[in-house]
């Protein structure tokens, strides 16, 4: 099932790590972790995609809601560990042009 | 920033009291996209009158909110203008009239309008654009779905799998099922699923007999299908779209995608999903088909292959146009270079330098003979490794289904160690008794027949005293050169060497192959034995000084032919009266002389090469017997 499988603050950031089918419920799981963080003033976020390997458009366009958020608040998202088919869902969806994209955690919070 | 738009102009001349009200929140949040600039504060004195006020003036029942409420002391002391999106009336700005000049309010308005205006399509834009790339993503999911079926080589669960998360992303599904029939026991399984949980895995045998199979089966069409209806989609919560997969009528199994999600929560599978996916499940059933086609045909080609493989001749299939389409074990095996460096080249590039092998199919090629098996036997070969070989060759023509010539196969035998054999045995066995052995296997076995057989005697003449003069290694070495010329002669007019008998030579024509000139051929034989011996002795003369001369019996009668002996060791040899016939005439013989009977003559063309018929005396015959004579006059 899906789930987030982590979140945890490093550095300045907010690294949350999901498992599973990024649909509507995960991203629904993901957007509620972010908004308690910005009240809490973290508005940079990391989503770890390694252990998501396929996303629905529902899923997508909730994490274009997040981005507006972070947008809002001058926050950043940053995506790593997305596998290829992924990566071309979010890009054929607009999401890649708001948010940075690694291929580890590592270079996502060097960046 | 409605509220910033009014709070300047407020700001800008005190005491105007602006304010404005939309006609729903729902269609203000709707237009501008989900702000918090209205206010409902219920706490604000006039709010019930307000409203009231407001709903009579726009003659509506819908609720209404109030964004600024400084008018509402003096309720009856407004002004107001409408609020536009899209050329619709959605609210109204309302000023104290006795405060505010009607340029001011309609300014106001108007700049509402506008911010709003732009808002609404901003946010229209967005929404297309977000639709758009939904389609988009449908269809690249599409174009990578159909890719990845055109290039799909096994149906491994791994290849389901990724067809079905493919589509559960595709349709914004759930969960998803694949069941495929197994083709041995005709049992459907479920082969893959997705984010299904183990107690909603099916629990009884699926068949086609009952439940969703049989309707899909009956229907072979995609269908919506509620969760309570049947068991095998127990694990759907809300809504469920099958569709079958099947090949000329017959059901294989069927994909089921389950509770299709939408940002509000889950909502149905519409008509155009059900149409799509019908469309994809027909390119899936395609895939499953081909691939099931060509692990039948991969079957077929490996049975054919073992079968080929444990054929001890080598055979290549030829195309039409003379592409080697198929090669087996042995044919690699003698042309001795590998099956991917051989197959689909035009056999005149792969057999170039074998020039006859070339021939035997290029002339099958060019003489079109249908229904014909040519065979073409002792071809010589040489292999890519350099290894000669000699092969029979049989060439045969293969038809396709229309009975339209498609190519031609062409099997050979390596018959290399044959001819070892042959040559090796031929040095012990007259040619043709060994050809004769090996055609026929019954050839081998003791016994004999009655044959007509023309049989020749050739003995030194004064051997025992020139024996004596010279060395026993002198004297094999000279037999054996004596030997060597007169049996090339015996072989060059067809005869069959029967035995070597010390000094003497026992040839016979006409078994075990006769022919109509067996008697002329073992006369041209002696005189040909006559003339070779001159040119021998013009050498013996020189290195030994001496000279072999030799006498030739020849008779013609009924002989036992055939093989003498025991079954460990047996000789072909022929045996009666008329044998020891013509070795008494051999006996009779002088040097450089040809004793022929009446019968030899009989069958020969030239006669005048011998003398007139005399009668001799023979050990054994009571009575004297009329022979001829030849004399050879040595140079």
């Amino acid at each position: 099932m899906s789930k987030i499988i982590n979140t945890e603050e490093q550095n300045k950031y907010v690294v949350v790590k999901t498992e599973g089918y990024f649909n509507k419920d995960l991203g629904e799981l993901v957007i509620s972790v972010v908004e308690e963080k910005v009240q809490e003033n973290k508005f940079h976020f990391i989503l770890d995609l390694e252990q998501s390997k396929i996303v629905n458009s529902i899923g997508a366009s909730i994490l274009i809601e997040v981005i507006e958020i972070l947008q809002d608040k001058d926050g950043t998202l940053s995506l790593c560990h997305m596998a290829p088919i992924i990566e071309k869902t979010f890009s054929i969806m607009g999401l890649t042009k708001y948010c940075n994209t690694f291929a580890t955690l590592d270079e996502a919070l060097a960046q | 920033m409605v509220s910033k738009i009014i709070s300047d102009y407020n700001n800008k001349y005190s005491d105007l009291d602006i304010s404005c009200s939309f006609h729903e929140q729902k269609e203000l949040l709707k237009s501008i996209g989900g702000s918090k600039y209205l206010l409902e504060d219920r706490q604000i004195p006039y709010y019930e009158e307000a409203l009231t006020f407001l709903k009579d003036k726009f003659d509506t029942n819908k609720s209404l909110h109030i964004e600024n409420l400084y008018f509402i002391n003096e309720i009856n002391d407004t002004i107001n203008v409408p609020i536009f999106c899209n050329d619709e009336i959605i609210g109204i700005a309302l000023g104290r009239k006795s405060k505010i000049k009607p340029n001011i309010i309609n300014n106001v308005g108007i700049q509402l309008s506008r911010f709003i205006t732009k808002k609404f399509f901003t946010k229209k834009i967005k929404s297309i654009e977000s639709r758009a790339n939904i389609k988009d993503l449908e269809f690249e999911s599409i174009v990578q779905l159909t890719n990845m079926l055109s290039f799909c080589d096994n149906l491994s669960n791994e290849t389901l799998e990724y067809i079905l998360i493919h589509l559960v992303s595709l349709y914004a599904a759930s969960k998803g099922m694949f069941i495929l029939r197994d083709s041995n026991t005709n049992i459907f399984e479920v082969r893959a699923t997705f984010e299904i949980r183990e107690e909603d895995m099916p629990r009884r045998m699926l068949t086609d007999n009952k439940g969703l199979l049989a309707e899909l089966k009956n229907t072979k069409k995609t269908f919506l299908v509620e969760s309570d209806k049947f068991n095998l989609v127990k694990f759907v919560e809300h809504n469920s779209i099958c569709s079958p997969i099947y090949f000329r009528g017959n059901l294989l199994g069927c994909i089921i995608l389950a509770d299709k999600e939408s940002r509000k929560g889950f909502i149905h599978f519409s008509d155009l999903d059900a149409n799509l996916f019908d469309s994809l499940t027909k390119e899936i059933s395609l895939t499953i088909n081909n691939l099931k086609l060509i692990d039948d045909l991969q079957s077929t080609n490996n049975l054919i292959d073992n079968i080929m493989t444990s054929i001890e001749a080598g055979i290549i299939k030829f195309t039409e146009f003379g592409e080697i389409e198929y090669v087996n074990k042995k044919a690699i095996e003698i042309i001795g270079i590998e099956r991917d460096l051989i197959q689909n080249q035009h056999y005149g590039i792969i057999f170039a330098d074998n020039e006859l092998f070339l021939e035997v199919i290029s002339n099958y090629e060019l003489a079109e003979s249908d229904n014909q098996a040519q065979v073409v036997k002792n071809v010589p070969f040489k292999s890519f490794n350099g290894s000669i070989h000699t092969l029979d060759t049989t060439i045969t023509p293969v038809y396709d289904k229309n009975k339209d010539r498609s190519g031609y196969i062409l099997s050979f035998d390596d018959i290399s160690d044959m001819q070892k054999v042959k040559t090796t045995f031929k040095k012990y066995v007259s040619g043709n008794i060994v050809d004769e052995i090996l055609d026929d296997n019954s050839k081998s076995d003791l016994g004999g027949t009655l044959s007509d057989a023309c049989v020749l005697f050739a003995d030194i003449r004064g051997f025992t005293s020139f024996s004596e003069k010279t060395s026993a290694s002198e004297l094999v070495s000279i037999l054996n050169k004596y030997f060597t010329e007169m049996i090339d002669i015996v072989y060059e007019y067809n005869g069959t060497l029967d035995k070597i008998i010390g000094d003497e030579l026992m040839v016979l024509f006409g078994v075990p192959n006769n022919t109509e000139h067996d008697c002329q051929n073992a006369v041209d034989c002696a005189i040909t034995m006559f003339k070779r011996l001159d040119e021998f002795n013009e050498k013996l003369e020189k290195s030994h000084n001496h000279k072999l001369k030799i006498g030739i019996g020849i008779h013609y009668g009924e002989v036992v032919a055939g093989n003498i002996g025991s079954d460990k060791q047996m000789n072909y040899t022929v045996i009666g009266d008329n044998v020891n016939q013509a070795a008494r005439f051999c006996s009779n013989a002088s040097p450089n002389e040809i004793v022929i009977s009446e019968d030899v003559y009989k069958n020969i063309s030239d006669q005048s090469l011998f003398s007139e018929s005399i009668l001799i005396n023979v050990k054994g015959k009571d009575n004297a017997i009329p022979v001829r004579k030849f004399t050879h006059f040595s140079i």
